[in-house]
């Protein structure tokens, strides 16, 4: 253990520079807790890798850059706290809402889609040709992104054009995608009435990934497994020879992206070393899964030893 | 002559929601965090999704900054580099390879009026490019290739073809020069050597 230590106090100045993976990175920083050392190292190598980003040429930001962001950073708040709202409300309806109203729902919002969608598609023609700009190139151009289009005072006319005729054509795109997807919802949800006496469906395996010890002295193994259902995307992590835990000591398992460790949670191994734990998470936002033992169940952070660990590859 | 506002009060007013405090902050920091951001992504449009998503995050989690953590800066660069580096890992696009010299021997073409704050700036902005500009191109590579690029030292080892044991101790090198050059700490460890 000693021997694995003196390795982590040579990583201070990889980690400090930002090239640990995160497996590397989860070990150290449970390392740095009990070093004083490396702490000392960390904070002064901080202070020069802290400096590094005034190095860089300075670089005249986009016109109008300033008033997309503040504006976009100021409504989205709003927004998004509106939508707390409005999404509590929507929770509390669906539940009251039986399957069979559930399907109806879906069939009279698919054919409100499809008589916007036809109301778009007999518009969008007479934009294209005033625009003249709409071709695949054109609409690849935002990538989807937030990023409206830049506020150029010589061209601010053509670009709105552009920009509607762009979006409308997007619009029309998506409205036909998402009428298509709402009629086979229709014929899925159908089809599940008919059926909705029969036992529930299984869950949908989507990855599994074999968890790795991380010290030469755990012989633990593990299997962290993704599952798709109606609810979303969750995490199943299954350990089994973990070490015997004593007074409040715990196991915890992360999900690991660069230096965020989002806590998933906490669990007590059994008296033949075995626990599990379950985890609704999006997937895109955390690469790899990590087991701790930690010194008791109330860590926000990795405190403790690293026991397990994988990427979760990409599907 | 009026002082200027100290950042620690700037974010406590962004805290208690107060939407001039954020464009005073924004004003303050625009160019620099832009230009770090476009420094990792070299695209125009991918550096101003990451500084909108670094003064969203400002904006909605400001209390996570605290001033016993150090400069607002260092902060911020930190959530900056994070934003950019996982926004090229996400779209797989890495920056294209610009030789480091370059950057550090370029000119600073700046017109912001915040001279104070921009005198102090320029000053530890020319003293980290001299520092820079001691260390080897081998040095700068890896500096280059972890820190503005993102990758690993096993990435770094297996895209460049180079020893693993090789990139750590070119790391270790670079920033043993670094902070001797940077920090009292190495200054006062380079006078004793």
């Amino acid at each position: 253990m000693n021997e694995r230590a003196n390795e982590c106090c040579d990583w201070a100045d990889m980690y400090v520079l930002g090239g640990l993976d995160a497996v590397d990175t989860v070990e150290f920083e449970a390392h740095l807790q009990t070093c004083v050392a490396c702490q000392d190292q960390v904070q002064e190598l901080r202070e020069v890798v802290d400096l590094l980003p005034l190095a860089v040429e300075e670089v005249q930001p986009p016109e109008g850059m300033r008033t997309r962001i503040l504006s976009h950073v100021l409504n989205t708040s709003k927004v998004s706290e509106d939508k707390v709202d409005a999404s509590d409300e929507e929770h509390n309806v669906v539940e009251q809402t039986s399957n069979r109203k559930h399907g109806e729902d879906i069939q009279n919002l698919a054919n409100e889609v499809l008589q916007v969608g036809k109301e778009v598609l007999q518009v969008e023609p007479t934009l294209s040709d005033r625009g003249g700009m709409v071709s695949a190139q054109a609409v690849e151009t935002p990538s989807g992104s937030w990023i409206p289009a830049r506020r150029n005072t010589r061209r601010s006319s053509l670009l709105l054009w552009r920009t509607v005729s762009v979006g409308l054509a997007a619009a029309v795109a998506g409205l036909a995608i998402y009428t298509s997807q709402l009629q086979r919802d229709v014929n899925g949800l159908t089809n599940q009435l008919t059926t909705m006496n029969q036992p529930a469906q299984g869950l949908r395996t989507n990855e599994a990934v074999q968890l790795n010890p991380q010290a030469k002295d755990i012989v633990a193994k593990g299997l962290a497994t993704i599952v798709i259902d109606d609810k979303g995307t969750h995490l199943v992590v299954q350990a089994e020879k973990l070490p015997e835990l004593t007074g409040n000591q715990a196991f915890q398992v992360w999900l690991i992206k660069g230096d965020v460790k989002q806590n998933a949670g906490t669990f007590l191994a059994n008296s033949k070393g075995t626990g599990a734990v379950y985890y609704s998470f999006d997937p895109d936002e955390y690469d790899t899964v990590a087991i701790t033992l930690e010194p008791d169940a109330m860590g926000q952070q990795p405190r403790g030893q690293i026991i397990l660990a994988a990427p979760i590859k990409e599907s | 002559m009026k002082e200027p506002i100290e950042d620690s009060q700037i974010m406590q007013r962004i805290r208690d929601r107060d939407q001039a405090a954020l464009e005073l902050l924004y004003d303050r920091y625009e160019r620099v965090v832009y230009s770090f951001a476009y420094r990792i992504v070299n695209d125009a449009m991918a550096a101003e999704e990451v500084v909108q998503e670094l003064f969203l995050r400002i904006w909605n989690h400001g209390e996570r900054y605290e001033v016993t953590q150090g400069k607002l800066t260092t902060w911020m660069f930190v959530i900056t580099r994070n934003i950019a580096v996982d926004m090229l890992r996400r779209k797989s696009v890495r920056a294209k390879e610009t030789p480091i010299e370059t950057e550090v021997l370029q000119q600073f073409t700046d017109e912001t009026s915040d001279t104070e704050l921009e005198v102090q700036r320029r000053a530890e902005s020319d003293e980290v490019k001299q520092a820079l500009n001691v260390l080897n191109e081998e040095q700068k590579h890896v500096i280059e290739w972890i820190y503005f690029e993102g990758l690993t030292q096993q990435e770094v080892a297996d895209r460049h073809d180079i020893p693993l044991g090789t990139v750590k101790s070119r790391v270790r090198l670079a920033m043993k020069q670094l902070k001797r050059r940077l920090t009292n700490a190495g200054r006062r460890e380079h006078v004793h050597e």
